[in-house]
């Protein structure tokens, strides 16, 4: 109900109320912007052209209508005319920051825990874009399955499917064929961060 | 919990962290805030009630006696003459111009097409456009009336879709845009850059038909204005 009054007032011209928005929705506009644009630097643009795009066209959204889904189709438009205008570069990967260790410093754990962080970010980059694309959306923008369907514009089937294939082929790629080490290997990762 | 589920969610949190180490957090939300303030149209403005005038919100000014009503109301007057012959100058074409600068568009001999369309509200012209081995490449403006600026005015164009010499229809391979708020108007221009088209023989024109439609909320509305037009072509590098 609040978020309703805050549209119709940001409809009316209201900046304030399309600024309180704003502020309830950047972290999901912004992660979502990063999955889909893959590019750090391009992301705040992408973003700032997304909630222009917003408050042109917020006359047109119906109320009686959920935000954000409409809110994330505005964003995925955007981020592909950006995808459009640029070819998005592959992010190097930076050997540097996994040599590093960012994690508590407690000698073997932290060892294996980096191990599993460097084989995990090895993998991650073996993935077609359109499954690490998936995987980006799903657990780093948090959206969930048909949301992720409707941003890439997939059916909900292929995006179903992609997600299997892509974690399918992270666990092959992380355990050495064993379903006893590739366990200990996720293990190993969610304890870092412990 | 089974071991292979077990492990799925350790893969599942494992990919959370990691994606959040690679990508690292959202700035902070006065940051964005900042800049997209500055890049609204509007300040904020009452919605013209019944009876109102479309002038009325320019004209509003503060107003306290009679004697300065005249100074103030002339001053408003003379200002309001001033931006809406100014609006009456200003020409879509004057964004687009600098879109066509940049490397990939310059140095090409554009023929002037000019060709206007009403959808939806605005009025969208295939202002020029140039065909060779490299690219076909189609500049256009989309214009709506708008008063005061406010959300109402913006213009989203859906990819236009082109189709040579009667073929495929393809989407355009990159797109460049513009937008502007001009006294009266919201103005956007944009530049459609499509692949080259593959024809046997050496044709030394091309004719084309571009369709376009606006976004209507998140998709792609039903409508569209459609353009038909032919280009000198030349085929070799």
């Amino acid at each position: 109900m609040e978020e309703n009054n805050a549209i119709r007032r940001a409809q009316m011209g209201d900046q304030r109320a399309f600024q309180q928005i704003v502020e309830t929705y950047h972290p999901l506009v912004w992660r979502t912007a990063r999955a889909l644009v893959g590019d750090a630097t391009a992301t705040e643009e992408v973003v700032q052209e997304a909630w222009v795009d917003v408050w042109r066209g917020l006359a047109r959204f119906q109320l009686d209508r959920p935000f954000r889904p409409w809110l994330l189709a505005v964003v995925a438009n955007r981020s592909r005319k950006y995808g459009q205008r640029r070819t998005i570069a592959a992010e190097p990967l930076n050997e540097a920051a996994l040599d590093e260790q960012p994690y508590n410093d407690d000698g073997l754990a932290s060892l294996l825990r980096l191990e599993g962080r460097r084989g995990l970010v090895l993998a991650l980059r073996s993935l077609p874009a359109e499954q690490s694309r998936v995987l980006a959306l799903r657990y780093f923008a948090d959206l969930d399955l048909a949301e992720i369907a409707d941003v890439t514009g997939a059916p909900l089937g292929t995006v179903k499917s992609r997600i299997h294939r892509a974690l399918n082929a992270l666990r092959e790629r992380l355990s050495c064929g064993s379903p006893a080490e590739a366990a200990s290997d996720a293990s190993s990762l969610k304890a870092r961060a412990e | 919990m089974h071991q292979t589920e077990r492990y799925d969610a350790d893969l599942e949190q494992a990919l959370r962290q990691e994606f959040h180490a690679l990508y690292g957090d959202p700035p902070p939300v006065a940051s964005t805030w900042t800049q997209v303030s500055a890049r609204l149209a509007a300040p904020a403005v009452s919605p013209i009630r019944a009876q109102g005038s479309v002038l009325a919100p320019v004209l509003r000014v503060p107003i306290r006696t009679r004697r300065r009503l005249s100074v103030r109301g002339a001053l408003a007057l003379g200002v309001f003459l001033l931006l809406v012959t100014a609006a009456a100058t200003y020409s879509a074409s004057q964004l687009l111009r600098p879109l066509l600068t940049v490397p990939a568009a310059q140095g090409r001999v554009y023929t002037q097409i000019h060709q206007s369309k009403t959808l939806g509200g605005v009025t969208i012209t295939v202002e020029q456009a140039v065909a060779d081995h490299d690219d076909v490449i189609i500049g256009i403006t989309a214009e709506r009336p708008c008063a005061v600026p406010m959300p109402a005015c913006g213009i989203a164009l859906d990819a236009p879709l082109l189709t040579i010499q009667g073929g495929q229809a393809a989407k355009p391979r990159v797109m460049e845009s513009d937008g502007a708020y001009w006294p009266g108007k919201q103005v956007e221009a944009y530049v459609l850059y499509y692949a080259p088209p593959k024809l046997a023989g050496q044709p030394t024109s091309l004719s084309l038909h571009l369709a376009v439609r606006l976004l209507g909320d998140a998709a792609p509305s039903e409508e569209q204005a459609t353009f038909d037009f032919t280009l000198p072509y030349s085929a070799r590098a």
